[in-house]
């Protein structure tokens, strides 16, 4: 089930590492807490917000397959 | 200084473009390091002489009525004998069959003909280091596969992960065909377990495929085993001539022979038969004949073997010897340079390695390095991701993430990627200390040196001087003209 957010990145159609870089940049203006929603369609994207969110102490809140992409909602 | 060193000194400075000269971009001429053999190597010159000796015997096989197709024939089952002594397989179990220009085209054989062979075992397990052509084919061939990373994370990545090996082997019982291992990696030389590896395969009713075209120029591999018991014998080996000082020479399959002879061959022709009708035809059982259908690449084939044969009275512990002094070196002396990051585990006492470095030097992109070390000092490596995308990715991915999120995309993009030097028996320590000296001299004048180029349209580099004309250096007409 898709999370509405206020915060949105379309990110589909960037290849590794241009979807955690434009994530790393919008986040720079938001505070913890705040939840965004990313799009991609790199399928090495599902390892690599997991691994980064990991690192940086970020908590996927959900992650939704579709046939050619995915849907994140990250809580920073 | 025993024999095999005294042949291996002599040898060093006797391959073909060993004294090569191409004009600096600052207008010096000077002999050219060629730092690129885990791409190509250069032609070992003896080997080659030897065989060109061989083409007053030149002709095809598959007969032995005239003399020369008798020469041709035994000639050309020599260099097959040379490759089963080579690799310390019986020819009693093992064949070796000779295809294609390089590696690729066995890979690509093996996976179809054990898919073929082993229904029943519809997935195979790849490790993460795997060059494209050790990967792609065996996913084309089987139901899944699963790639299988290594030990460490980042950029000090270790060989294969022999405990993930181990789960995924057990998850998938016994529904692995095969597990697909390089020997030593293309782009950091990493050493792996590869008899290890094949008891745990075996274990589980699998099989193990090497990838020997990045450790047999370098050093000793065997088929059998340690234990002795067969347990952790090699079912099948590939490896590219042009990869072992023999270019122009074919790809190569050793491979027990039961594992193919129930199946068909792959390809028909001649050669390959023993009647043929208008209805039907029966196939040869007689291995390498029935695998090798058409005319085979003979002086490759002789080229091959005589190389193979001269390293043999080297000795391959000499030539790993050799090379592991200007491995050790080379870390020492890059380690001291502070922007420079070595990929892979770089202790030697954990992790065994070839003579291949992958490495960056910060604040300038690999592309970039590698154009200037090629300009300003005739040093012959290679950049980016050496058709080992999923490992190299691995490797760099969190120094991706450190770069400024404000850089367009093809500056990103331009990022992915690394320099690759790679030694071989051509090379001396004289080599690996030009190397050092190059990286510490672009290391003290970084932003001169970058101030040099422009960034092509394709996210490349062009000096401001512009670049080579190819043509001075070789024109065919000209040379033809030449010799004509």
């Amino acid at each position: 089930m898709e999370i509405a957010t206020e915060h949105y990145i379309d990110a589909k159609g960037m290849l590794c590492p241009l979807p955690v870089l434009k994530f790393k940049k919008y986040i720079k203006d938001l505070t913890p807490g705040d939840v965004i929603r990313i799009d991609t369609t790199d399928p090495d994207s599902v390892k690599d917000f997991n691994i980064f969110s990991e690192m940086k102490g970020y908590k996927i809140v959900s992650l939704v397959e579709h046939a050619k992409s995915f849907s994140f909602v990250i809580e920073i | 200084m025993k024999t095999g060193h005294k042949l291996l000194t002599r040898m060093c400075n006797s391959f073909y473009g060993a004294a090569t000269t191409y004009r600096q971009i600052d207008g010096e001429f000077t002999a050219r390091t060629y730092l690129d053999s885990a791409a190509s190597c250069l032609m070992l010159k003896p080997a080659y002489e030897a065989s060109l000796k061989f083409l007053d015997h030149y002709s095809n096989t598959h007969s032995d009525t005239h003399n020369s197709a008798i020469i041709s024939n035994q000639m050309y089952k020599w260099a097959h004998a040379q490759v089963l002594q080579f690799v310390n397989a019986d020819p009693e179990e093992y064949t070796c069959i000779f295809m294609g220009s390089g590696s690729t085209a066995a890979i690509n054989r093996v996976a179809r003909s054990l898919s073929a062979a082993r229904p029943e075992k519809p997935g195979v397990l790849i490790s993460l280091m795997e060059h494209h052509s050790n990967d792609l084919p065996h996913r084309e061939t089987h139901d899944f596969a699963e790639h299988i990373g290594c030990v460490g994370e980042g950029v000090d990545l270790g060989s294969m992960d022999l405990d993930a090996l181990e789960a995924a082997l057990s998850k998938h019982h016994d529904k692995i065909d095969y597990v697909a291992v390089t020997a030593a990696s293309n782009v950091t030389g990493v050493v792996n377990p590869i008899h290890d590896i094949a008891q745990r395969a075996h274990a589980h009713g699998a099989l193990v495929v090497v990838d020997a075209s990045q450790i047999l120029a370098h050093r000793a591999l065997s088929m059998q085993g340690i234990v002795g018991d067969g347990s952790d014998d090699i079912d099948a080996v590939v490896f590219s001539g042009h990869k072992i000082y023999a270019p122009g020479s074919p790809g190569v399959l050793v491979i027990r022979r039961s594992l193919i002879d129930g199946g068909a061959p792959m390809e028909f022709g001649g050669g390959m038969v023993d009647q043929v009708f208008k209805t039907e035809y029966t196939v040869t059982t007689k291995f390498p004949d029935r695998e090798e259908a058409g005319t085979p690449n003979i002086l490759g084939a002789v080229n091959l073997g005589m190389c193979l044969d001269i390293m043999t009275r080297i000795g391959m512990d000499v030539i790993e010897q050799h090379e592991s002094e200007m491995l050790s070196y080379l870390f020492n002396e890059m380690q001291s340079i502070a922007g420079i990051t070595i990929y892979g585990d770089t202790d030697l006492s954990l992790v065994p390695r070839t003579a291949t470095i992958s490495f960056n030097l910060a604040g300038v992109d690999h592309g970039l390095l590698a154009a200037i070390l090629n300009d300003y000092f005739n040093l012959a490596l290679r950049n980016e991701c050496f058709c080992a995308h999923p490992y190299v990715r691995e490797m760099i991915l969190q120094q991706l993430w450190d770069l400024d999120p404000d850089l367009e995309e093809a500056e990103i993009e331009s990022k992915k990627g690394m320099v690759r030097a790679s030694f071989g028996l051509n090379n001396s320590i004289d080599d690996a200390h030009r190397l050092v000296t190059a990286l510490k001299e672009i290391d003290t004048r970084k932003d001169w040196y970058v101030s040099q180029y422009l960034r092509s349209e394709d996210g490349g580099f062009k000096h401001l001087k512009g670049s080579i004309d190819w043509n001075t250096y070789f024109c065919p007409s000209t040379v033809l003209e030449s010799v004509l």
